[in-house]
């Protein structure tokens, strides 16, 4: 031991410095910190402020409080984006997508945790090689496919694109979380006579709640933010989405010179985002870590 | 009746029928939205077609076009400074913020609550945001001007040479925030035991660094890179947004060029060029590949010597 011949007065003045050096790295820990928190969120107070300034007042100081707040911006810019049909298209398409997207990759994932069969080491390698490809390749064909399909103009076009684009990924993280369920409970209900069947709903469906919660929470936010394909498959604005909706509020009407109005826009648009996040946080956070960290 | 031979059970559980029936819609699904459109797009890139009538065979045209255009070099050159910010800036400043952040900070979970925030809003609301804090009359500018700092304002937009990087701030704001989240579970995951011993070992803050801390989140830290720099080369809805690839088409990326070939702004006088278009989006997925290949090895490299 390197301290065994040092003495007790030294060893005093140590720990004074010691705990004043912590006490400035502590302090620069927090200033850092704080300094990301506040770019991280500015973007957000941004809108928060600017919703509700009047016009000149946001040209003459776009950073400070609004002096008396203009109510009545949400009103106005809610019937210019004609947001009760962009809300009800994306809540549509993405609550319809997630139910999609778990129930398919869900049974794969299952079959995949779960049996061993042929061909399983080259159908898992298939399902992998989606990760490599990044999707603008399949964009045009598959608005080609929509209107082939007779999908063209009909919001289930974007359900089931979305539905089958997403089993990897899903598969992929149901698939890890399944295998850490224990067999113990099936096999007592093999034992019983249940079928596969029973068992998948009955047994790994409501074990999986979490992992089923994260992948939904994920799908939720995805199919609520994409913008491409809405915008490519949208026949007229009649099938835009709250996120194409959005982009066009920049552009035409009032929205192009008045960032008060378009900042109402934003705030309204974000609103149930913010809200399946806040309810959903700790299965985001938590699967989004557990996915990581079991690395790819 | 049922073919028992693979099963063990009465009931037939695990039986080959009922793996190919649980598997067949979501691996059938997968497959035909994974192939069909893979391969149309590699014949389209071989037409030239404005998405009405049918296509018309080209050979190799369009590739031969795309080594003319001048806007292939503008979009490698995005590629580059996108991937370089994520290696450089991103990735690393993510570590050191989720470093801090495990120094057993009081009120971590706030912290971690927003710098999240942005990847659970839509690009398309983010992209407008950022526009309104860097167009000319915007916050940045506004705020540069009332410290004294006139020199620095400027159209962040639209000035060649700083429009290129201002597109790309938004992707390393909502980068790093991602990062941070990661890293941050990766950190908090190593075992006090080991600092602990370090520190019985007499070992200080940048030993327990090198020595504990970066060889435990190493595989992590691959894994982002995995994610991170294949992403880089995606990058769309901010330039999209922010600049529509203006100013002079130099902001704009591989996946906004594709972009703009098969899309037309309703109204707009120009037709949609599929067969372009998708000879790009094929560029773009060699190059995402051949780079996702890359950090791969890499990571199997890691994974030998450990």
């Amino acid at each position: 031991m390197t301290t065994a011949g040092v003495s007790l007065k030294a060893i005093k003045r140590l720990q004074v410095l010691d705990r004043s050096r912590w006490l400035i790295s502590r302090g620069l820990v927090y200033a850092v910190l704080v300094a990301w928190l506040i770019i991280a969120v500015y973007p957000f107070a941004w809108v928060l402020t600017a919703c509700l300034k009047e016009v000149d007042e946001y040209y003459l100081d776009p950073l400070g409080l609004p002096a008396n707040p203009q109510w009545w911006h949400f009103a106005h810019a809610w019937k210019q984006m004609r947001i009760e049909r962009y809300f009800f298209n994306s809540t549509f398409v993405s609550v319809a997508s997630v139910i999609g997207i778990l129930l398919l990759s869900a049974s794969v994932a299952f079959v995949f945790a779960r049996f061993g069969f042929r061909f399983k080491g080259v159908l898992w390698g298939f399902v992998m090689f989606s990760f490599l490809l990044p999707g603008t390749t399949s964009l045009f064909p598959l608005v080609v496919f929509a209107q082939k399909a007779g999908l063209y103009g009909s919001l289930w076009s974007l359900v089931i694109i979305y539905s089958a684009q997403s089993v990897p990924w899903n598969a992929f993280f149901l698939r890890s979380y399944m295998e850490g369920i224990p067999r113990e409970l099936e096999e007592a209900a093999i034992m019983d006579g249940a079928s596969t069947w029973q068992v998948f709903w009955r047994i790994i469906m409501p074990l999986s709640g979490p992992a089923l919660a994260t992948m939904g929470t994920f799908a939720f936010l995805w199919t609520w933010a994409d913008v491409q394909l809405p915008i490519m498959l949208a026949k007229s604005d009649e099938l835009f989405t709250v996120a194409v909706g959005t982009l066009f509020l920049t552009i035409s009407g009032r929205g192009a010179t008045d960032p008060t109005l378009v900042a109402s826009g934003l705030l309204i648009s974000i609103v149930p985002c913010l809200v399946v996040y806040a309810l959903l946080q700790r299965y985001v956070v938590k699967g989004l870590t557990a996915g990581a960290l079991k690395g790819i | 009746m049922i073919k028992r031979r693979r099963s063990f059970h009465l009931s037939g559980y695990g039986s080959t029928r009922d793996i190919l029936l649980f598997l067949l819609p979501g691996m059938g699904a997968y497959a035909f939205i994974m192939l069909y459109p893979n391969i149309a797009s590699i014949w389209y890139s071989l037409t030239k077609w404005s998405g009405y009538g049918s296509p018309q065979f080209v050979g190799l045209e369009n590739f031969r076009r795309m080594l003319r255009d001048p806007i292939l070099l503008t979009t490698l050159g995005m590629a580059a400074r996108s991937l370089s910010l994520a290696l450089v800036v991103i990735l690393p400043l993510a570590f050191a913020l989720a470093f801090l952040l495990s120094r057993k900070v009081r009120g971590r979970k706030v912290f971690r609550f927003f710098y999240f925030l942005p990847m659970v809003i839509p690009g398309s609301v983010l992209g407008i945001m950022w526009k309104h804090i860097f167009i000319y009359e915007g916050v940045l500018n506004f705020a540069l001007r009332s410290i004294g700092l006139d020199a620095v304002a400027r159209s962040w937009l639209s000035e060649l040479g700083v429009a290129q990087w201002t597109v790309l701030v938004p992707d390393l704001w909502s980068g790093v925030c991602f990062y941070i989240i990661i890293f941050a579970a990766a950190l908090e995951g190593i075992s006090q035991e080991l600092y602990d011993a370090a520190s019985i070992d007499g070992a200080n803050g940048w030993q327990e660094m090198i020595y504990i801390t970066l060889p435990s989140v190493w595989a992590v830290y691959v894994t982002a890179m995995i994610l991170a720099l294949p992403g880089a080369l995606s990058t769309f809805i901010y330039p999209f947004v922010m600049t529509r690839g203006g100013p002079v088409r130099k902001t704009y990326t591989i996946a906004l060029w594709m972009f703009s070939n098969i899309y037309s702004v309703p109204g707009s006088s120009s037709l949609p060029q599929i067969g372009y278009g998708s000879a790009i989006a094929l560029l773009h997925a060699a190059l995402g590949v051949g780079l996702s290949l890359l950090v791969w090895r890499f990571r199997r490299r890691d994974v030998a010597v450990e």
